[in-house]
């Protein structure tokens, strides 16, 4: 119930500042005829009244869906009162009934000043609806582009949607008075509408383009969510009404003359007539993006949501990174490019049109093999992004998934070697090679959850839940980068929790910025821990104990390790599986990178204060700038 | 064909970059102490930052113990500095499982809501 209302609410609320807006818009710009003056005003105050009680309607839902009480119950002053004083909406509210207020107060002004004034109010009315919406994000200059895109797109759709219901009003009277005044009048109101619609295009795509990066950022959002599908219907209304204007332009305004008599008349008055029809179909498919719109604003976008992928195919640029392919794939590109412009360009030269598509089919047509190498076999789930985070835990967890499903073929290293492997026709995938590092997480949650069709790999979707197969994919990341640590490759830091002696509790990943020196004390290594806290490393650097049985005084002074059984997952880089860890220490740098480590068996190593020191400078002279992602992330 | 159109779709993306996400609604974007975290000293306090700004009068935490006592004092506020922070105290915890139950609304107006657990002590 609250739902309904809130979407209606929005609906008409729109529509009604579109229209109140819109209609001073074509006042100024467009055409007021003094006979349709009296019925522009009369529409104006329906608006404006639609406005102002759509406006309640939408302030009360919103309460009950911020107090979690139903409508009847949400009739309450104090919670009302809040909702208006305490939250932006609410303060966003009275600020915008003021500017319905005077929007008002100047249509009862003289004519030309009440005109602008009123044009200024309503615009002030309908481009603060960006504040209500998914582009109100208060954070940084993303937020200030994010809204200024939203405000140009409100402002322009006021003037072209708006502007329909008094150029339909305008036809329908040059109808009815069916004389050559009139036509001229209707003639040039049709002209310049048109034009406004081709600025007004131009901008709602710009404006939309920008909105749509926002809030879907991935083809894979906009295909395989509810929220990117609504966004797809509304793009396919707003294609409709481009036609709709497009006919209006090219076929119909140039047939309207002012001849009075004979064919030429019956065209014109036919013509008339279909322009008032368009408007008015224009103007529904306008309320019907507004529907979408209602309703859109509603539910979680497609960037906040696992999307499932619709074709059986990605796309993928790897392939330019092949040297010998590369030549051939570029050349398709650009051939595919030039098409697409012969195509735009037989738009302009019509005779030609026929020629342009053929030689343009036959370019596409040789060049097909060629431009499917930048393609890749894809998956329902391949655009999924992992939610285990990279943590100690979520590889642990995995590890000892792996361990009870994946060993038998995949071997305990990971590298296809398992017991069962030989008996095998085609050899199980080394998990520990660098094809690991192309897939997607998403295309490795698929064949983990359904198998590999012909090869042995089966599905899994049975025995694991989808929160265990992240953790596998988390471990075979973790296991495969730990191979690469051991060549001194930098791999990423699993995340833990640290909590510090303040009492304080924070994660490897939020600690932002900083050097990270993260020390596996055991036992044995208390007069280590005493030396570490009477050296001072910069003030970049955080110790960070994990206690292997580290004595409670020795850990006193440092941060530590708040996450039991932690070096399981650092067990798979450096010292490597099966040894312990205790004395060992790692280097993390403030990306979250492993950057160094110092075994006590392989050699004095750290132990010697100046070793740290030179590898610590090291790592501040030569950052590495990118943050490490999720192996296999897909790129869009 | 779907590849061809995808593919063009693709191209008309990349002109535009992708840009960063704006998060329209608020979500757990990271705790202290960490989501499923275990302590050895008990915090004083529950911090949960959130990927957007939220609205302190219907923002909330509750955490409980493994019984499903109350331990938190009741008044969570949200911080004055950084609009996405919500912080609540606690008493002083003895060693268990905790719960965290936290909802709140963006400052456009959507509700969301989730939980956590961590551990004090061993």
């Amino acid at each position: 119930m609250t739902e309904t209302l809130l979407v209606a609410a929005r609906v008409v609320h729109f529509a009604a500042s579109i229209g109140v807006a819109g209609t001073l818009c074509f006042t100024v710009l467009i055409a007021r005829p003094a006979a349709l003056e009296a019925a522009y005003r009369r529409w104006l105050w329906a608006c404006l009244a639609l406005a102002v009680i759509s406006g309640f309607g939408w302030f009360l839902a919103l309460a009950a869906g911020m107090s979690g009480r139903s409508l009847s119950a949400s009739f309450d002053p104090h919670l009302l009162s809040t909702v208006l004083l305490q939250t932006r909406f609410g303060r966003l509210f009275s600020l915008r009934f003021a500017f319905a207020a005077l929007a008002a107060l100047a249509l009862l002004l003289p004519a030309r000043v009440g005109r602008i004034s009123a044009f200024a109010c309503a615009a002030a009315l309908l481009g603060s609806l960006a504040w209500a919406g998914h582009g109100a994000d208060d954070q940084g200059a993303n937020g200030v582009f994010h809204l200024a895109a939203d405000i140009v797109h409100l402002l322009t759709a006021g003037a072209w949607i708006g502007g329909l219901a008094p150029l339909a009003w305008l036809f329908q009277r040059a109808i009815a008075a069916g004389d050559g005044e009139w036509v001229e009048i209707a003639r040039r109101a049709a002209q310049r509408f048109s034009a406004l619609g081709i600025v007004a295009v131009g901008l709602l795509l710009a404006s939309g383009v920008i909105n749509a990066s926002y809030l879907v950022d991935s083809l894979a959002g906009l295909f395989g969510t509810a929220y990117g599908r609504l966004l797809l219907l509304k793009i396919v209304l707003f294609a409709a009404l481009i036609a709709v204007a497009t006919v209006n332009r090219e076929v119909l305004t140039p047939r309207l003359s002012a001849a009075p008599r004979g064919a030429k008349q019956r065209a014109s008055d036919d013509a008339l007539r279909q322009l008032r029809r368009n408007a008015l179909i224009e103007a529904g498919l306008g309320l019907g993006v507004l529907g979408v719109v209602a309703f859109l604003g509603t539910m979680v976008p497609a960037a906040h949501q696992q999307p499932l992928w619709p074709f059986p195919i990605r796309f993928s640029a790897d392939v330019l990174s092949v040297p010998a392919l590369r030549g051939e794939v570029w050349l398709a590109l650009v051939s595919a490019s030039l098409g697409v412009a012969l195509a735009g360009a037989s738009f302009v030269f019509r005779k030609l049109w026929g020629a342009v598509v053929v030689v343009w089919l036959v370019i596409i047509a040789f060049f097909l093999p060629s431009l499917n190498l930048l393609t890749l076999p894809a998956y329902p789930t391949s655009f999924f992004q992992s939610p285990a985070g990279f943590t100690t835990r979520s590889i642990a967890r995995g590890e000892q998934a792996f361990a009870q499903n994946c060993v038998s073929c995949h071997g305990a290293q990971g590298k296809g070697d398992g017991p069962l492997a030989k008996q095998l026709t085609d050899a199980p995938a080394d998990l520990t090679a660098d094809h690991i590092y192309a897939h997607s997480d998403g295309d490795l949650f698929w064949w983990i959850s359904n198998g590999i069709a012909n090869t042995a790999m089966p599905g899994f979707s049975a025995q694991l839940d989808a929160e265990t197969i992240w953790n596998v994919i988390d471990f075979v990341h973790a296991n495969a980068d730990g191979v690469r640590a051991a060549e001194g490759t930098p791999a990423r830091a699993p995340d833990f929790a640290i909590q510090c002696p303040d009492g304080t509790v924070t994660a490897l990943r939020q600690l932002g910025g900083r050097i990270v020196h993260l020390v596996f004390a055991g036992p044995q290594d208390d007069a280590r821990l005493a030396a570490l806290s009477r050296l001072d490393l910069g003030g970049d650097v955080t110790t960070v104990i994990a206690p292997l049985g580290a004595h409670e005084d020795a850990l006193r002074p440092f941060c530590a390790v708040a996450e039991p059984g932690m070096e399981q997952a650092y067990a798979l880089y450096p010292p490597g599986r099966g040894q312990s860890l205790a004395g060992d220490e790692f280097l993390i740098d403030g990306k979250g990178w492993l950057r160094g480590v110092w075994l006590p068996r392989a050699g004095a190593g750290w132990s010697d204060e100046r070793t740290l020191r030179t590898d610590l400078d090291e790592i501040r002279a030569n950052p590495i700038l990118a943050s490490p992602r999720p192996a296999g992330h897909v790129h869009q | 064909m779907t590849h061809r159109v995808s593919g063009f779709l693709l191209a008309c993306f990349l002109v535009i970059g992708t840009g960063g996400v704006a998060w329209a609604h608020a979500f757990l974007d990271h705790a202290a102490p960490p989501v499923g975290s275990t302590l050895a000293a008990p915090p004083p306090v529950i911090r949960i930052w959130f990927t957007q700004d939220i609205e302190p009068a219907f923002s909330g935490i509750e955490v409980t113990d493994s019984a499903g006592a109350r331990v938190d004092d009741g008044t969570p506020r949200v911080d004055d500095r950084d609009r996405t922070l919500l912080i609540v105290g606690l008493k002083n915890l003895p060693p268990g499982e905790y719960k965290v139950h936290w909802h709140v609304i963006s400052v456009d107006t959507h509700a969301t809501e989730g939980n956590f657990t961590f551990r004090v002590g061993p």
